[in-house]
């Protein structure tokens, strides 16, 4: 008997401790998923974050992933679409980034299915950071050698440098937001309005119905007509990956974790204010053939509009990076 | 006609007899009144010693009725093993010898011989009704969730060693899904405020604890997840596994019961998830979740408790799981199945080789004491007649609910009071539909047989004059049965979906509904839905009232007030689960809904101002001055008001639970375990 409290006693003191190191904000899974074959070390997620913060990684040496994935702003840059190197345009808004270590299906269009798979597109994308692989490598091998090898005890690689950046990737965590509190049992940490907003979330508006617990989101992608305009597809959004008549003009649910901190929205950058997106969803949505059966008018009135966005207001937290 | 053809034809014969015969003396003397007795006295009053003596006498006043007897001696050996005596055995292998010709109970003796049924270890610990009864991890107390009839919530807690009850009030709110805490003092238990939520609403629930003494409650968390479901509690008390669910997505938490801080260990999603317990060191916890949200099947999943690794499978997807546990040694899962009990061995959070039965019938699984004696329950429905006093300015309870009907018959049917308030009348099955009417003065039944075809009779009511039951069945119309003669006299012949008498009796309601054939996929046409009085003395009809059906379907009842001004009509619209309940002004004028709920058997109370119905197994009172519905605290269905107002006879259902115990389950069942076959439980 007292040696199973013993052990018991131990095991909570040890599983305190495994929280008091990376102690993950409140809200988040404390179980964070990693791949068998990426596990997680201190050095692989250093080396992740020297990557990700190293504008020499780019074509003309201006821009790192922290160009548009800004920690000033909840890691995103607050333009419509992404601008790469020599002010080239993408054609989709820049994605907040955190809590990816729980996500899966990665990019709008889901067209990555893991962190590592995702790592290096953005490296390579010419509208992005505009290297080629050969000079990605190259750069790699000239800058990082030591840092490899004491890491990975290997020579620099691509598919190296992939599994470094996708551990630093799982180590930007957010939570500890006034919503976070809430949910655990803090009464206190919602104003009367973000509560009625809470429950018009969950209940009448139905945002829960895809921005699910506990990153609000499902991970997975709907049609909400934004990419539709006057009758016209202008992005097939998931339907380029699956090519699943269903997913035309689907797109990736983003979490709405520090989403009063990362106008403008949607996979286009189309809405500037969070007024517009609410405004957007009351009105049912833009009509299009696979519409998501989800998406319907809202009748909220003018008070529950302000609510709602008074919940999306608390969700802003404490991102760890 | 050979021997055992013989042999069953004179037990029919004999039982056929013995149930027509009227008076209390034949009837008690039936070979199943007595075996059903016996068994009560095992099962209900806990009494085995008794019961054998009765198994003994029924088993030797009846040894030329071959199937009595054996039914007689397998009950009394399950007697015995109950009680540990050794006896057992013998009179296993007495059914055997001397009734070869009942192959059903020679063969049930075989195996429970060959040891693959309740095991020599088997004790019954406890019996009483409910169904929930948890049983302390030191094997020391029963504890039972009881809501009275006040609503409120209260634990039970009876202390096996003294055989004394105590009784724990948990104040305002409702309380579900207690569990008790390994050191066996405190209980968690998930309580809601009193009304019901609405997601729209700013509600809370909680999770408390209470010491077993009903000291010390106190909230360890309260917030807006829809439910909680604590399986497991660490060794030393101080974390609770939780499983949470909000707006149909799950989480597996980790509550410090000494903080209050809620750590989420893992999200599911839509994947429904049962959070099981923590393996004896803490380090793991074992659960069963959906593969997938579409997926009907679920896998048990153990996941360390730190976060540090991946789940791991352990008993791969199957259909019918419940909650798993671990063994109090840790070396084992186990999960129930299809009826069965399943276990796995693991080991480091991994498992180690195959899943493998450990029973085939292993009851309701209560879990396991530290000495890993494990501990199961069988569970025992059984409807019956009851009457309750009631505060007819409340209709709350005045006391408990008695029983008043034989608790040998089966399919009871709304009661009907006798004018005069001393009989009360309902329909029950025992060999066949039955009238039976229970006189309050003697306390004694009398059965009326029936010649309509089981199921078909409806009682509606009695006669003005207390001397004849209202009867209406298929072909035969509306009719009186003379409760003395038995003699049937016919009143009148409709085609009526209901048909009810007006409390003057020289009149019928009726409502029919005449309906368009029906085309699959297609909106019903041009239904119409009539109600009609019809005079007994000139046969005439008069239409009170008539509708296109769409809006209406199938008639449920017909009930006229006692003023007569009013009919209660209860109807069930197509597609829709719930029936609506309506109310005619007979004077004229367009009926009104009152209510919907999903048991309409309504009752008007005597002074024609409130209707009594059941909602959820309870019975409730809807006022017809605009007052909101209430409910009375009697859990029943199908309320009759006694026309002095102050009872309500209504139908109740009892359940009884038996608590048993197994010790040494491991070691006896490791020499004969079976592998499971993935779809093995699914053809079951």
């Amino acid at each position: 008997m007292r040696i199973a409290i013993l052990c018991a006693a131990a095991v909570v003191l040890s599983a305190a401790a495994h929280a008091a190191g990376p102690r993950l904000p409140l809200g988040l899974d404390l179980y964070r998923p990693v791949p068998n074959d990426n596990r997680l070390t201190p050095a692989k997620i250093a080396l992740g974050r020297r990557l990700f913060f190293d504008r020499r990684l780019s074509r003309d040496g201006s821009l790192s992933c922290a160009g548009c994935h800004d920690p000033k702003r909840a890691l995103t840059d607050g333009r419509v679409v992404a601008q790469g190197v020599g002010g080239a345009m993408g054609n989709r808004n820049t994605p907040i980034i955190v809590n990816r270590a729980w996500g899966d299906g990665f990019f709008f269009d889901g067209r990555a299915a893991t962190l590592e798979q995702l790592a290096l597109q953005p490296f390579l994308n010419p509208a992005e950071l505009g290297m080629s692989p050969e000079s990605l490598l190259s750069v790699i091998q000239a800058r990082y050698k030591r840092q490899f090898r004491s890491t990975f005890d290997a020579e620099p690689s691509l598919d190296l440098a992939a599994r470094a950046l996708a551990s630093y990737l799982r180590t930007i965590v957010d939570g500890d937001s006034p919503y976070d509190r809430y949910a655990a049992g803090d009464l206190s940490a919602l104003s009367e309005s973000a509560r009625r907003g809470f429950a018009l979330f969950r209940g009448k508006a139905g945002c829960g119905q895809c921005h699910a617990t506990p990153n609000l989101t499902d991970e997975e992608f709907h049609n909400t007509g934004v990419a539709w305009r006057t009758g016209t597809l202008i992005d097939e959004g998931r339907f380029a990956v699956t090519h699943a008549a269903a997913d035309r003009g689907a797109f990736k649910t983003p979490t709405l974790r520090e989403i009063s901190r990362t106008a403008p929205y949607m996979h286009d950058g189309s809405f500037s204010t969070l007024a517009d997106v609410v405004e957007y969803y009351d009105s049912g949505g833009q009509k299009n053939p696979t519409l998501d059966p989800k998406l319907r008018p809202l009748h909220l009135t003018a008070e529950e509009k302000r609510d709602i966005l008074a919940f999306l207001g608390a969700l802003e937290g404490r991102i760890q990076k | 006609m050979n021997t055992e053809m013989k042999k069953t034809a004179v037990f029919v014969a004999l039982i056929a007899g013995l149930v027509n015969l009227p008076g209390q003396a034949q009837k008690n003397d039936r070979p199943e009144v007595l075996l059903e007795a016996a068994k009560q006295k095992a099962n209900l009053e806990g009494d085995c010693k008794v019961a054998i003596t009765q198994y003994k006498e029924i088993a030797t006043r009846f040894a030329s009725n071959h199937a009595v007897a054996a039914t007689a001696l397998l009950r009394m050996a399950e007697c015995y093993q109950q009680q540990g005596d050794a006896e057992w055995r013998k009179v296993y292998q007495e059914v055997i010898s001397k009734y070869p010709d009942q192959k059903a109970a020679v063969e049930q003796a075989r195996a429970r011989l060959g040891g693959t049924a309740p095991r020599e270890t088997a004790h019954k610990i406890w019996s009483g009704s409910g169904a929930g009864a948890l049983v302390s991890p030191d094997g020391r107390y029963i504890v039972n969730l009881r809501q009275g009839g006040d609503s409120k919530f209260t634990f039970v807690v009876r202390d096996l060693s003294s055989d004394t009850d105590r009784t724990v009030d948990l104040g305002d709110g409702k309380a579900y899904d207690p569990f008790l805490t390994p050191d066996s003092k405190r209980v968690l238990y998930t309580w809601w405020p009193t009304r019901l939520p609405d997601v729209k609403d700013d509600w809370f629930s909680e999770i408390r604890i209470v010491n077993l003494d009903g000291t010390g409650m106190r909230t360890v968390l309260r917030s807006q997840y829809n439910g909680y479901d604590v399986r497991g509690v660490t060794a030393d008390g101080k974390l609770a596994a939780v499983g949470l669910q909000r707006d149909g997505t799950w989480q597996i938490g980790l509550l410090s019961l000494e903080t209050r801080e809620l750590q989420i260990l893992k999200s599911l999603g839509w994947r429904t998830t049962w959070v099981g317990n923590f393996s004896p060191d803490g380090r793991w916890l074992v659960y069963l979740a959906q593969l997938n949200k579409e997926s009907t099947d679920s896998a048990v999943y153990v996941i360390a408790t730190d976060g540090s690794a991946e789940p791991s499978v352990v008993v791969p997807g199957g259909v019918g799981y419940v909650t798993p546990r671990f063994t109090p040694d840790g070396s084992r899962v186990v999960v129930p199945r299809g009826g069965g009990l399943w276990s796995v061995r693991v080991k480091d959070g991994k498992r180690v080789g195959d899943p493998e039965i450990l029973m085939r019938n292993a009851g309701r699984v209560k879990g396991f004491s530290r000495d890993g004696t494990y501990y199961y329950s069988e569970v025992e429905v059984s409807s019956s007649e009851f009457v309750v006093q009631v505060d007819p300015s409340t209709w709350k309870p005045k006391n408990a609910p008695a029983r008043i009907s034989d608790p040998f018959r089966k399919g009871f049917r709304a009661p009907y009071w006798s004018p005069d308030g001393k009989r009360l009348a309902y329909v029950a099955n025992m060999a066949g539909d039955r009238f039976v009417i229970h006189d309050f003065a003697s306390g004694q039944d009398r059965e009326l047989p029936t010649r309509a075809p089981e199921g078909s009779l409806s009682l509606v009511g009695w006669s003005p004059d207390g001397k004849s039951l209202q009867v209406v069945a298929p072909g035969t119309g509306f009719r009186l049965v003379d409760t003395e003669t038995q003699q049937e006299r016919p009143l009148s012949l409709m085609r009526a979906q209901q048909t009810v008498a007006s409390h003057d009796g020289k009149a019928v309601f009726y409502a029919t509904l005449d309906s368009a054939p029906y085309e699959r996929g297609k909106e019903p046409v041009s239904d119409t839905f009539r109600l009609i009085r019809r005079d007994l003395d000139t046969g005439a009809d008069k239409e009170l009232y008539r509708a296109e059906a769409r809006p209406f379907g199938v008639a449920i009842s017909l009930t006229p007030s006692p003023d007569g001004r009013s009919l209660a009509f209860a109807f069930l619209r197509p597609r829709e689960n719930s029936p609506r309940l309506w109310i005619l002004p007979l004077s004229g004028g367009e009926p009104r809904e009152l209510l919907r709920s999903d048991g309409l058997s309504p009752a008007w109370t005597q002074d024609s101002r409130a209707i009594l119905f059941s909602r959820s197994g309870e019975i409730w009172v809807q006022p017809l001055d605009g007052r909101e519905p209430y409910a009375t605290g009697i859990h029943g269905h199908a309320p009759s008001v006694s026309p002095d107002g102050d009872r309500i006879a209504f139908i109740g259902s009892t359940t009884t639970e038996s608590v048993w115990m197994i010790k040494n389950l491991f070691p006896e069942t490791s020499a004969r375990s079976v592998r499971l076959q993935p779809d093995q439980s699914a053809k079951r």
